[in-house]
Parts: C-alpha cells; structure tokens; sequence
C-alpha cells in the first residue's frame, strides 16, 4: 500500500508522473486533463493501463475529489479513458475524437504566434515537418 | 438547492465589540470550502455558531438542516469537529482516547477508527502528552471521522504543521472525504492549502463575508488586467460592473476585476489601445487585495 511510508505522502510525484501546480490561473481539472491526454499519446500511459480511482488520485496529490471526477468526466467525453463500472477506469484504445475543435483552435494560436515571430509560412512548414519526424521517432522508440 | 451549511445575518457582539457582522454563508453539499481570513477577522466565532458552542447576538445557522441553536446536539453527532487547539486528555493513551471518543457516537466505526491509526502511523498505546503537534491534528482528524460524519468541520487544521505534515493531513482528508456526500468546511490562513483542496471558498474580513463563489469562478474573474489606451479611456468603460478598483498612471491603466471578466476584457480588446494584457492572479493576490481593501474602509 501506498500510504506505509512516511515519505510516499509528501512527493508531488506519483507513481503516474502527474505534477499538480494550485497556484497556476490554469484550473486544476484542466492541468490533470493536459497531463493525461499528453501521457496517453506519447506512449508513457500505454492504452489499456488502469489509472488510479477518483479517490486514490484526489489523496495522492493531496486535492479535490470533485476536481479529479471532473477531469475523468472530461477525458471519457473525449474518448480518451474509459470507465468501466465496477472494473476501473483505463487508458483507451485510441482516442476517438469526433470533435477536432480544439485542434483547430491550437492550430490558430500557433498561426498567430507565428505571425508576432515573423516565421513564414514555408518555414512554418518546415518546423512542423520537423516536430511530426521527431514526435513519430519517439513513438517508435 | 438544499445548503450543507447555511446562515442568515450571522452575528455576533462580545462586549460590545461587533465580531461578527452579519454574515450569509451557503455552503454547498459534498464541497470542501475553504473559509479564509486574516487572524481576528471572525472565523473561529463563525464555526463555533455553527456548531451551536455560541448563542448569535443576531442572526441565525443551519447545518445540515439542524437549527445551529436548537438542535445542536443533533447535529453535533452528524459534524466531524477538529478544534484548532486539540484539548485532549493528555494522560490517556490514543487507543484509550479512541475508546472514549465511541462512546458518545451511535455510528461510531472502529474499523475506520483502526485505519486511519495506521494510515497516520499513530501508535495506539503512545499517551496524548508525548505526541507532536502534527500528530495531535491527525488524532483529531481521526477521532472526526471515525464516526462517520456527513460534516466534516475544521478550524485551521493545517496551521502550525511544517510542509510534510501538512501534505500528509490534506492526503488523507482529501481521500477519505471523496465521497459525494461528506462535505467540508475549514478555516485557514494558509492560501497555498485552500488553493490545492477547496473547491468553493469564502472570504471574512473585519467580521463581513466579502466574498463567496466557486474556486474556478474566483480564478477565471478576479484578476488584473494592464492596458494603456490610444485615446482619452471611455468613462463609460470604466465603469462597467465588476472593475473594482481603478489606478491610474498617465495614459496607462490598471484595473482590477472582480467579476464580468470576459465581457470587460472583449470591450477592452475594441478599444483602440497600445498595451492590453491581463495579469494572472493567485489567491494570496486576490486575499491581499481584499484584505488591503478593508484597511482602507476603516
């Protein structure tokens, strides 16, 4: 059990890799829903592996149970877990995002970060080409 | 909405001093509320109104629907209580105390009681007398929740304990409270702890509620925004609902917002200006800034 030893309590670490910052203007459900998505698509939360209950995760960082019922509402709307009653709740398959909003907002925001950089369009392309490269060298690895 | 916690015009005068001055409280149920102020602004008052140890000068308290005066003892056996000074007896050993603690509760749970020992790592034959501080808050919290409380109420739990235990005692409360149905009211100075547990809060000040909302609410709307104008600033812009406090410095402007954050800030965005950026608030910012506020009234 997690809770034998002293120092288990005080690590902001848990065994999922999560790290919570109160203080940020970012919402605490939004960081934990960050922290997953990212987690599942690099690889470091393979799909299939069981992630803590709302319970377990809300002692381990030391936060609101309603705030980790909120992200894991989020993730599952968002086909990222699944929960399955009375089993658990797990990484899934692969996400099935039906809705693409969200990336097409981020896609905007990088255009207009560009466009203050004063990076053209081709260089643009170019760096994207080169991030696709190295994000598929690490899913391979 | 049936409040877990709810007062009307809460007062209360001792010797003449106005301690309490009407307050509103409503607290949602299966939140953890954090009710913050500075020392002396009225929160232990406040908690021991609620929990019927004091008769309001004014002004009456609901707790889980009990009248906080006359049904207190009702509602004492529902509430988890941790005092901020742990009176125990300090002759007795934990497990004695735990023994003595059942005693008065019907839904006493000696297996949790037993748990949550071991949990802590408090040792059942240790006497009170040679315990830490740090672990009196945790035998306190215990001898809370052992009986299973729909309410858990908590005077400045965490204050007085160094990070490790403090971290150690929002664990355990945070894991054993994330069922739906236990709510949590707890007074603290320490900011960096509501921000991290309480997903609704309160802000007493000087003996008045000055605020009351939503954690995400608090966050997403209180904050600062900078913009300097191209343009003499619009009077009328200036006095939207929810811009509280207004410096000034030449052409260049610094508001702050308390409420109607998106609505200001797309006004602000139309505005032909030169400089617009709003500056992220933590909540020792915006306590600071309420608590400036009040001197200032004074």
């Amino acid at each position: 059990m997690y809770y034998r030893t002293n120092t288990a309590y005080t690590r902001e670490v848990v065994d999922l890799r999560l790290f919570i910052n109160p203080r940020a203007a970012l919402p605490i459900y939004q960081q934990l829903v960050d922290q997953i998505k990212s987690a599942a698509a690099s690889g470091l939360f393979p799909p299939g592996s069981k992630l803590p209950s709302v319970r377990e995760l809300a002692g381990q960082l030391a936060i609101n149970a309603n705030t980790v019922a909120r992200a894991y509402s989020i993730l599952e709307d968002q086909g990222v877990i699944l929960r399955k009653q009375g089993v658990g709740t797990f990484v899934a398959e692969r996400s099935v995002h039906k809705d693409i909003s969200p990336l097409k907002q981020a896609l905007n925001q990088l255009l207009v970060e560009a466009y203050h950089l004063q990076v053209t369009p081709e260089e643009l392309e170019k760096l994207f080409q080169e991030a696709l490269k190295r994000w598929n060298k690490r899913k391979e690895e | 909405m049936d409040f877990a916690i709810e007062t009307q015009g809460l007062s209360k005068v001792f010797n003449g001093r106005h301690v309490l001055k009407g307050i509103d409280l409503q607290v949602p149920p299966g939140s953890i509320f954090g009710f913050i102020g500075p020392n002396g602004a009225g929160k232990t008052t406040t908690i021991r109104l609620l929990l019927g140890l004091l008769q309001p000068s004014s002004g009456q308290a609901k707790v889980l629907g009990l009248n906080s005066q006359s049904e207190s003892i009702q509602l004492r056996s529902k509430v988890g209580y941790v005092a901020e000074e742990n009176h125990f007896y300090p002759w007795m050993k934990v497990e004695e105390l735990v023994r003595f603690n059942a005693g008065f509760y019907p839904r006493w749970d000696q297996e949790r009681a037993r748990k949550l020992l071991e949990m802590f790592d408090l040792q059942p034959g240790v006497k009170v007398r040679e315990l830490s501080k740090g672990m009196r808050a945790q035998l306190g919290l215990t001898l809370a929740l052992a009986h299973r409380p729909q309410m858990l109420i908590l005077d400045e739990p965490t204050s007085g304990l160094d990070p490790v235990w403090r971290r150690k005692f929002l664990q355990i409360l945070t894991q054993e409270t994330a069922d739906d149905e236990t709510t949590v009211f707890f007074s603290s100075h320490i900011l960096s702890d509501v921000e991290r547990v309480a997903d609704w809060l309160g802000i007493l000040i000087n003996g008045k509620l000055r605020a009351m909302r939503s954690m995400e609410d608090f966050k997403y709307n209180e904050r600062v925004v900078r913009v300097v104008f191209q343009h003499p600033a619009p009077e009328s812009l200036l006095a939207t609902d929810g811009i509280k406090s207004i410096q000034r410095q030449g052409s260049g402007y610094l508001l702050t917002i308390t409420e109607n954050f998106d609505e200001i800030y797309r006004t602000l965005e139309r505005t032909p200006h030169f400089v617009l950026e709003a500056v992220e608030q933590d909540l020792e910012g915006v306590f600071l800034d309420y608590a400036g506020e009040e001197e200032n009234d004074v």
